[in-house]
């Protein structure tokens, strides 16, 4: 069984050979130190490269990693890393503006661009409206990212971003819980039409043969849910729904991932969506809990401890943590293992592997722990 | 009536009324001539109940936000008054986000929360580098050297920042608390912090905490 079969089987709630495994985000110095080769990422250099070859450089580089890792599943992220590439605007301060006006910092430590604000298409709905990208007709490398993925075994994902968090990202957290509050129907309008955007998207990876969608961007932090449930409800809630259908309709499971505390949403969750990705420890999620009553209608990924556990632990409290991980979450199957967030910068690169060992010598099914 | 006006100013941000109806009351209380000191107290109150009832997670996120936009914006209205004013602050604090970090919401959140709390403080920005916080610590005296990093890859700055206030003969001269997603208490212990905060609001407790006043 390959790493794909792997992770269809998982998605469909049945025992597959073996756990399977994947992580939506890796920090490049991992890569970098892994592969032995350096990820152009810099945005000069990045524009001197040309978006499509430096799209390509980057999947070639990202598919070795994965491969060389043994992960089941890699991802495709639209508008993550690289792919800010061709609606890439280098602004006079040395920054990055995304499509949606979200700016960038190059962090020279990481080679990663982090998110810094909001605000280069305008800090109001009606600006950002104004400027608002058009969808588009291709996403760029995918169709080589799935050739050379699936040649290796591996299924491949979607990674969207959710509109909620994009509408944020955009204007900026201030001015978006500021417009939420005083102008929830306009906001309401907004992400409504970022997820039509979002759904296109999807239409596109499908038909361009990815194996499954996964949704970033959080819903909740450590305390709980950002806001009232009743926004989520009103806004939240009727938007991933057409996004779930919009994936089922061309037959894909759809995930979603949140940092935080999302006990007070998985019964909604559970209704909406295929599976859940982080399970995050620190914000007080318990993966056997969540198993015991959800685990018939989602699937889980994560769980392994960023915040302690990769950067701190010893190698055994690592193996320690994956066995504990996989008896609760992985008999029956519905189960992928990965880290609770991403393989952060300090994480201990030995851990994650350590990690990745421990799954697969573990993990084989039926589980026996 | 100041009395009346000043507890409506507190309820609207203990409410989360809308920042535009609160900056309202606030231009009235100016207009009336009450004591910038006593409007930025009440804020300081309605900011009081938003922070309690965030930690009983009967308030949210976006709750804390919105007051600490609004209390930002009452501040940059009432500075210039406030400064002429004679009371003094609690305590100097300087702030900054560490070097290769530029993330400034959580720390314009505590900068919010600490001057409401009647703090003085100097904010040094983001991507601030060891020597800016040895230098500033050099020429403001502040008590306290307040530090964020929202990335795994810049807490170690936080560290360094420590070391360098060690090897200037400064470390003793202040109390140093750290704060981010990413940082734990465990990692504050292990640099040797004397305070984390976990959110705004446990920032102004840890304030008050480390200079010897009653916290609440």
């Amino acid at each position: 069984m390959n790493g794909r079969e792997r992770i269809l089987k998982t998605l469909d709630h049945e025992e597959p050979d073996m756990v399977p495994i994947t992580e939506i985000l890796i920090e490049t110095v991992h890569k970098e130190a892994l592969l032995g080769k350096k990820i152009i990422q810099e945005p000069n250099e990045v524009v001197k490269m040309g978006y499509e070859n430096n799209v390509r450089h980057y999947l070639e580089l990202n598919v070795e990693f994965y491969s060389k890792v043994g992960f089941d599943a890699i991802p495709y992220v639209p508008t993550g890393g690289m792919f800010k590439g061709e609606k890439y605007r280098l602004m006079p301060d040395g920054t990055v503006a995304d499509q949606w006006g979200a700016i960038w910092g190059y962090n020279i430590y990481a080679n990663e661009l982090v998110y810094l604000r909001g605000g280069a298409n305008g800090t109001t709905i009606e600006e950002f409206e104004e400027n608002f990208p058009e969808v588009p007709k291709t996403l760029v490398g995918l169709e080589y990212l799935v050739k050379l993925a699936h040649k290796k075994g591996m299924a491949v994902y979607l990674e969207v971003d959710t509109p909620f968090v994009t509408a944020w990202y955009s204007i900026g957290i201030n001015a978006f819980f500021k417009e939420l509050r005083e102008r929830p129907k306009t906001v309401k309008r907004l992400v409504s039409r970022i997820t039509s955007f979002v759904c296109e998207e999807i239409k596109i990876a499908a038909d361009l043969g990815v194996d499954f969608i996964l949704s970033s961007g959080d819903f909740a932090e450590k305390n709980g849910p950002f806001m009232k449930l009743y926004y989520y409800d009103d806004i939240i809630w009727p938007n991933l729904k057409r996004e779930v259908e919009t994936a089922h309709s061309k037959g894909l499971k759809y995930i979603k991932h949140s940092d935080g505390n999302i006990n007070k949403l998985l019964p909604k969750l559970s209704e909406i969506v295929d599976g859940i990705h982080s399970i995050e420890p620190p914000a007080g999620m318990n993966i056997c809990e969540v198993k015991e009553k959800y685990g018939d209608k989602l699937v889980l990924i994560g769980n392994i401890d960023t915040s302690h556990t990769l950067p701190r632990g010893t190698k055994e409290e690592v193996i320690e943590e994956v066995k504990r991980v996989i008896k609760c979450a992985a008999p029956g199957g519905g189960y992928i293992l990965s880290s609770s967030n991403t393989w952060v910068a300090d994480a201990k690169l030995e851990n994650c592997l350590a990690m990745v060992e421990a799954a697969r010598k573990y993990g084989k099914y039926p589980i026996r722990l | 009536m100041s009395e009346d006006l000043l507890n409506e100013i507190s309820t609207s941000v203990a409410e989360c009324r809308e920042v535009s109806y609160t900056l309202q009351l606030v231009q009235k209380a100016i207009e009336s001539n009450i004591d910038p000191l006593k409007i930025m107290d009440a804020v300081r109150k309605g900011l009081d109940v938003v922070g309690e009832k965030y930690e009983k997670m009967e308030y949210f996120l976006m709750d804390l936000v919105l007051a600490g936009t609004t209390a930002s914006e009452v501040l940059r209205l009432i500075k210039p008054l406030l400064m002429k004013a004679t009371s003094k602050p609690k305590g100097k604090v300087v702030i900054g986000t560490v070097a290769g970090d530029m993330h400034d919401i959580g720390k314009n959140l505590v900068i919010a929360m600490l001057s409401s709390a009647g703090y003085e403080v100097i904010d040094l920005g983001i991507d601030v580098p060891a020597r800016k916080f040895v230098e500033a610590v050099i020429n403001e005296r502040p008590d306290i050297v307040a530090m964020s990093a929202l990335l795994t890859i810049t807490l170690d700055e936080q560290r360094k920042t420590i070391e360098a206030l060690k090897n200037a003969g400064l470390r003793d001269k202040v109390k140093i608390m750290v704060g981010g997603r990413p940082v734990t208490p465990e990692f504050a212990r292990e640099i040797g912090a004397d305070g984390y905060g976990k959110d705004a609001v446990e920032a102004v407790k840890i304030a008050d905490m480390l200079l010897g006043y009653k916290v609440s």
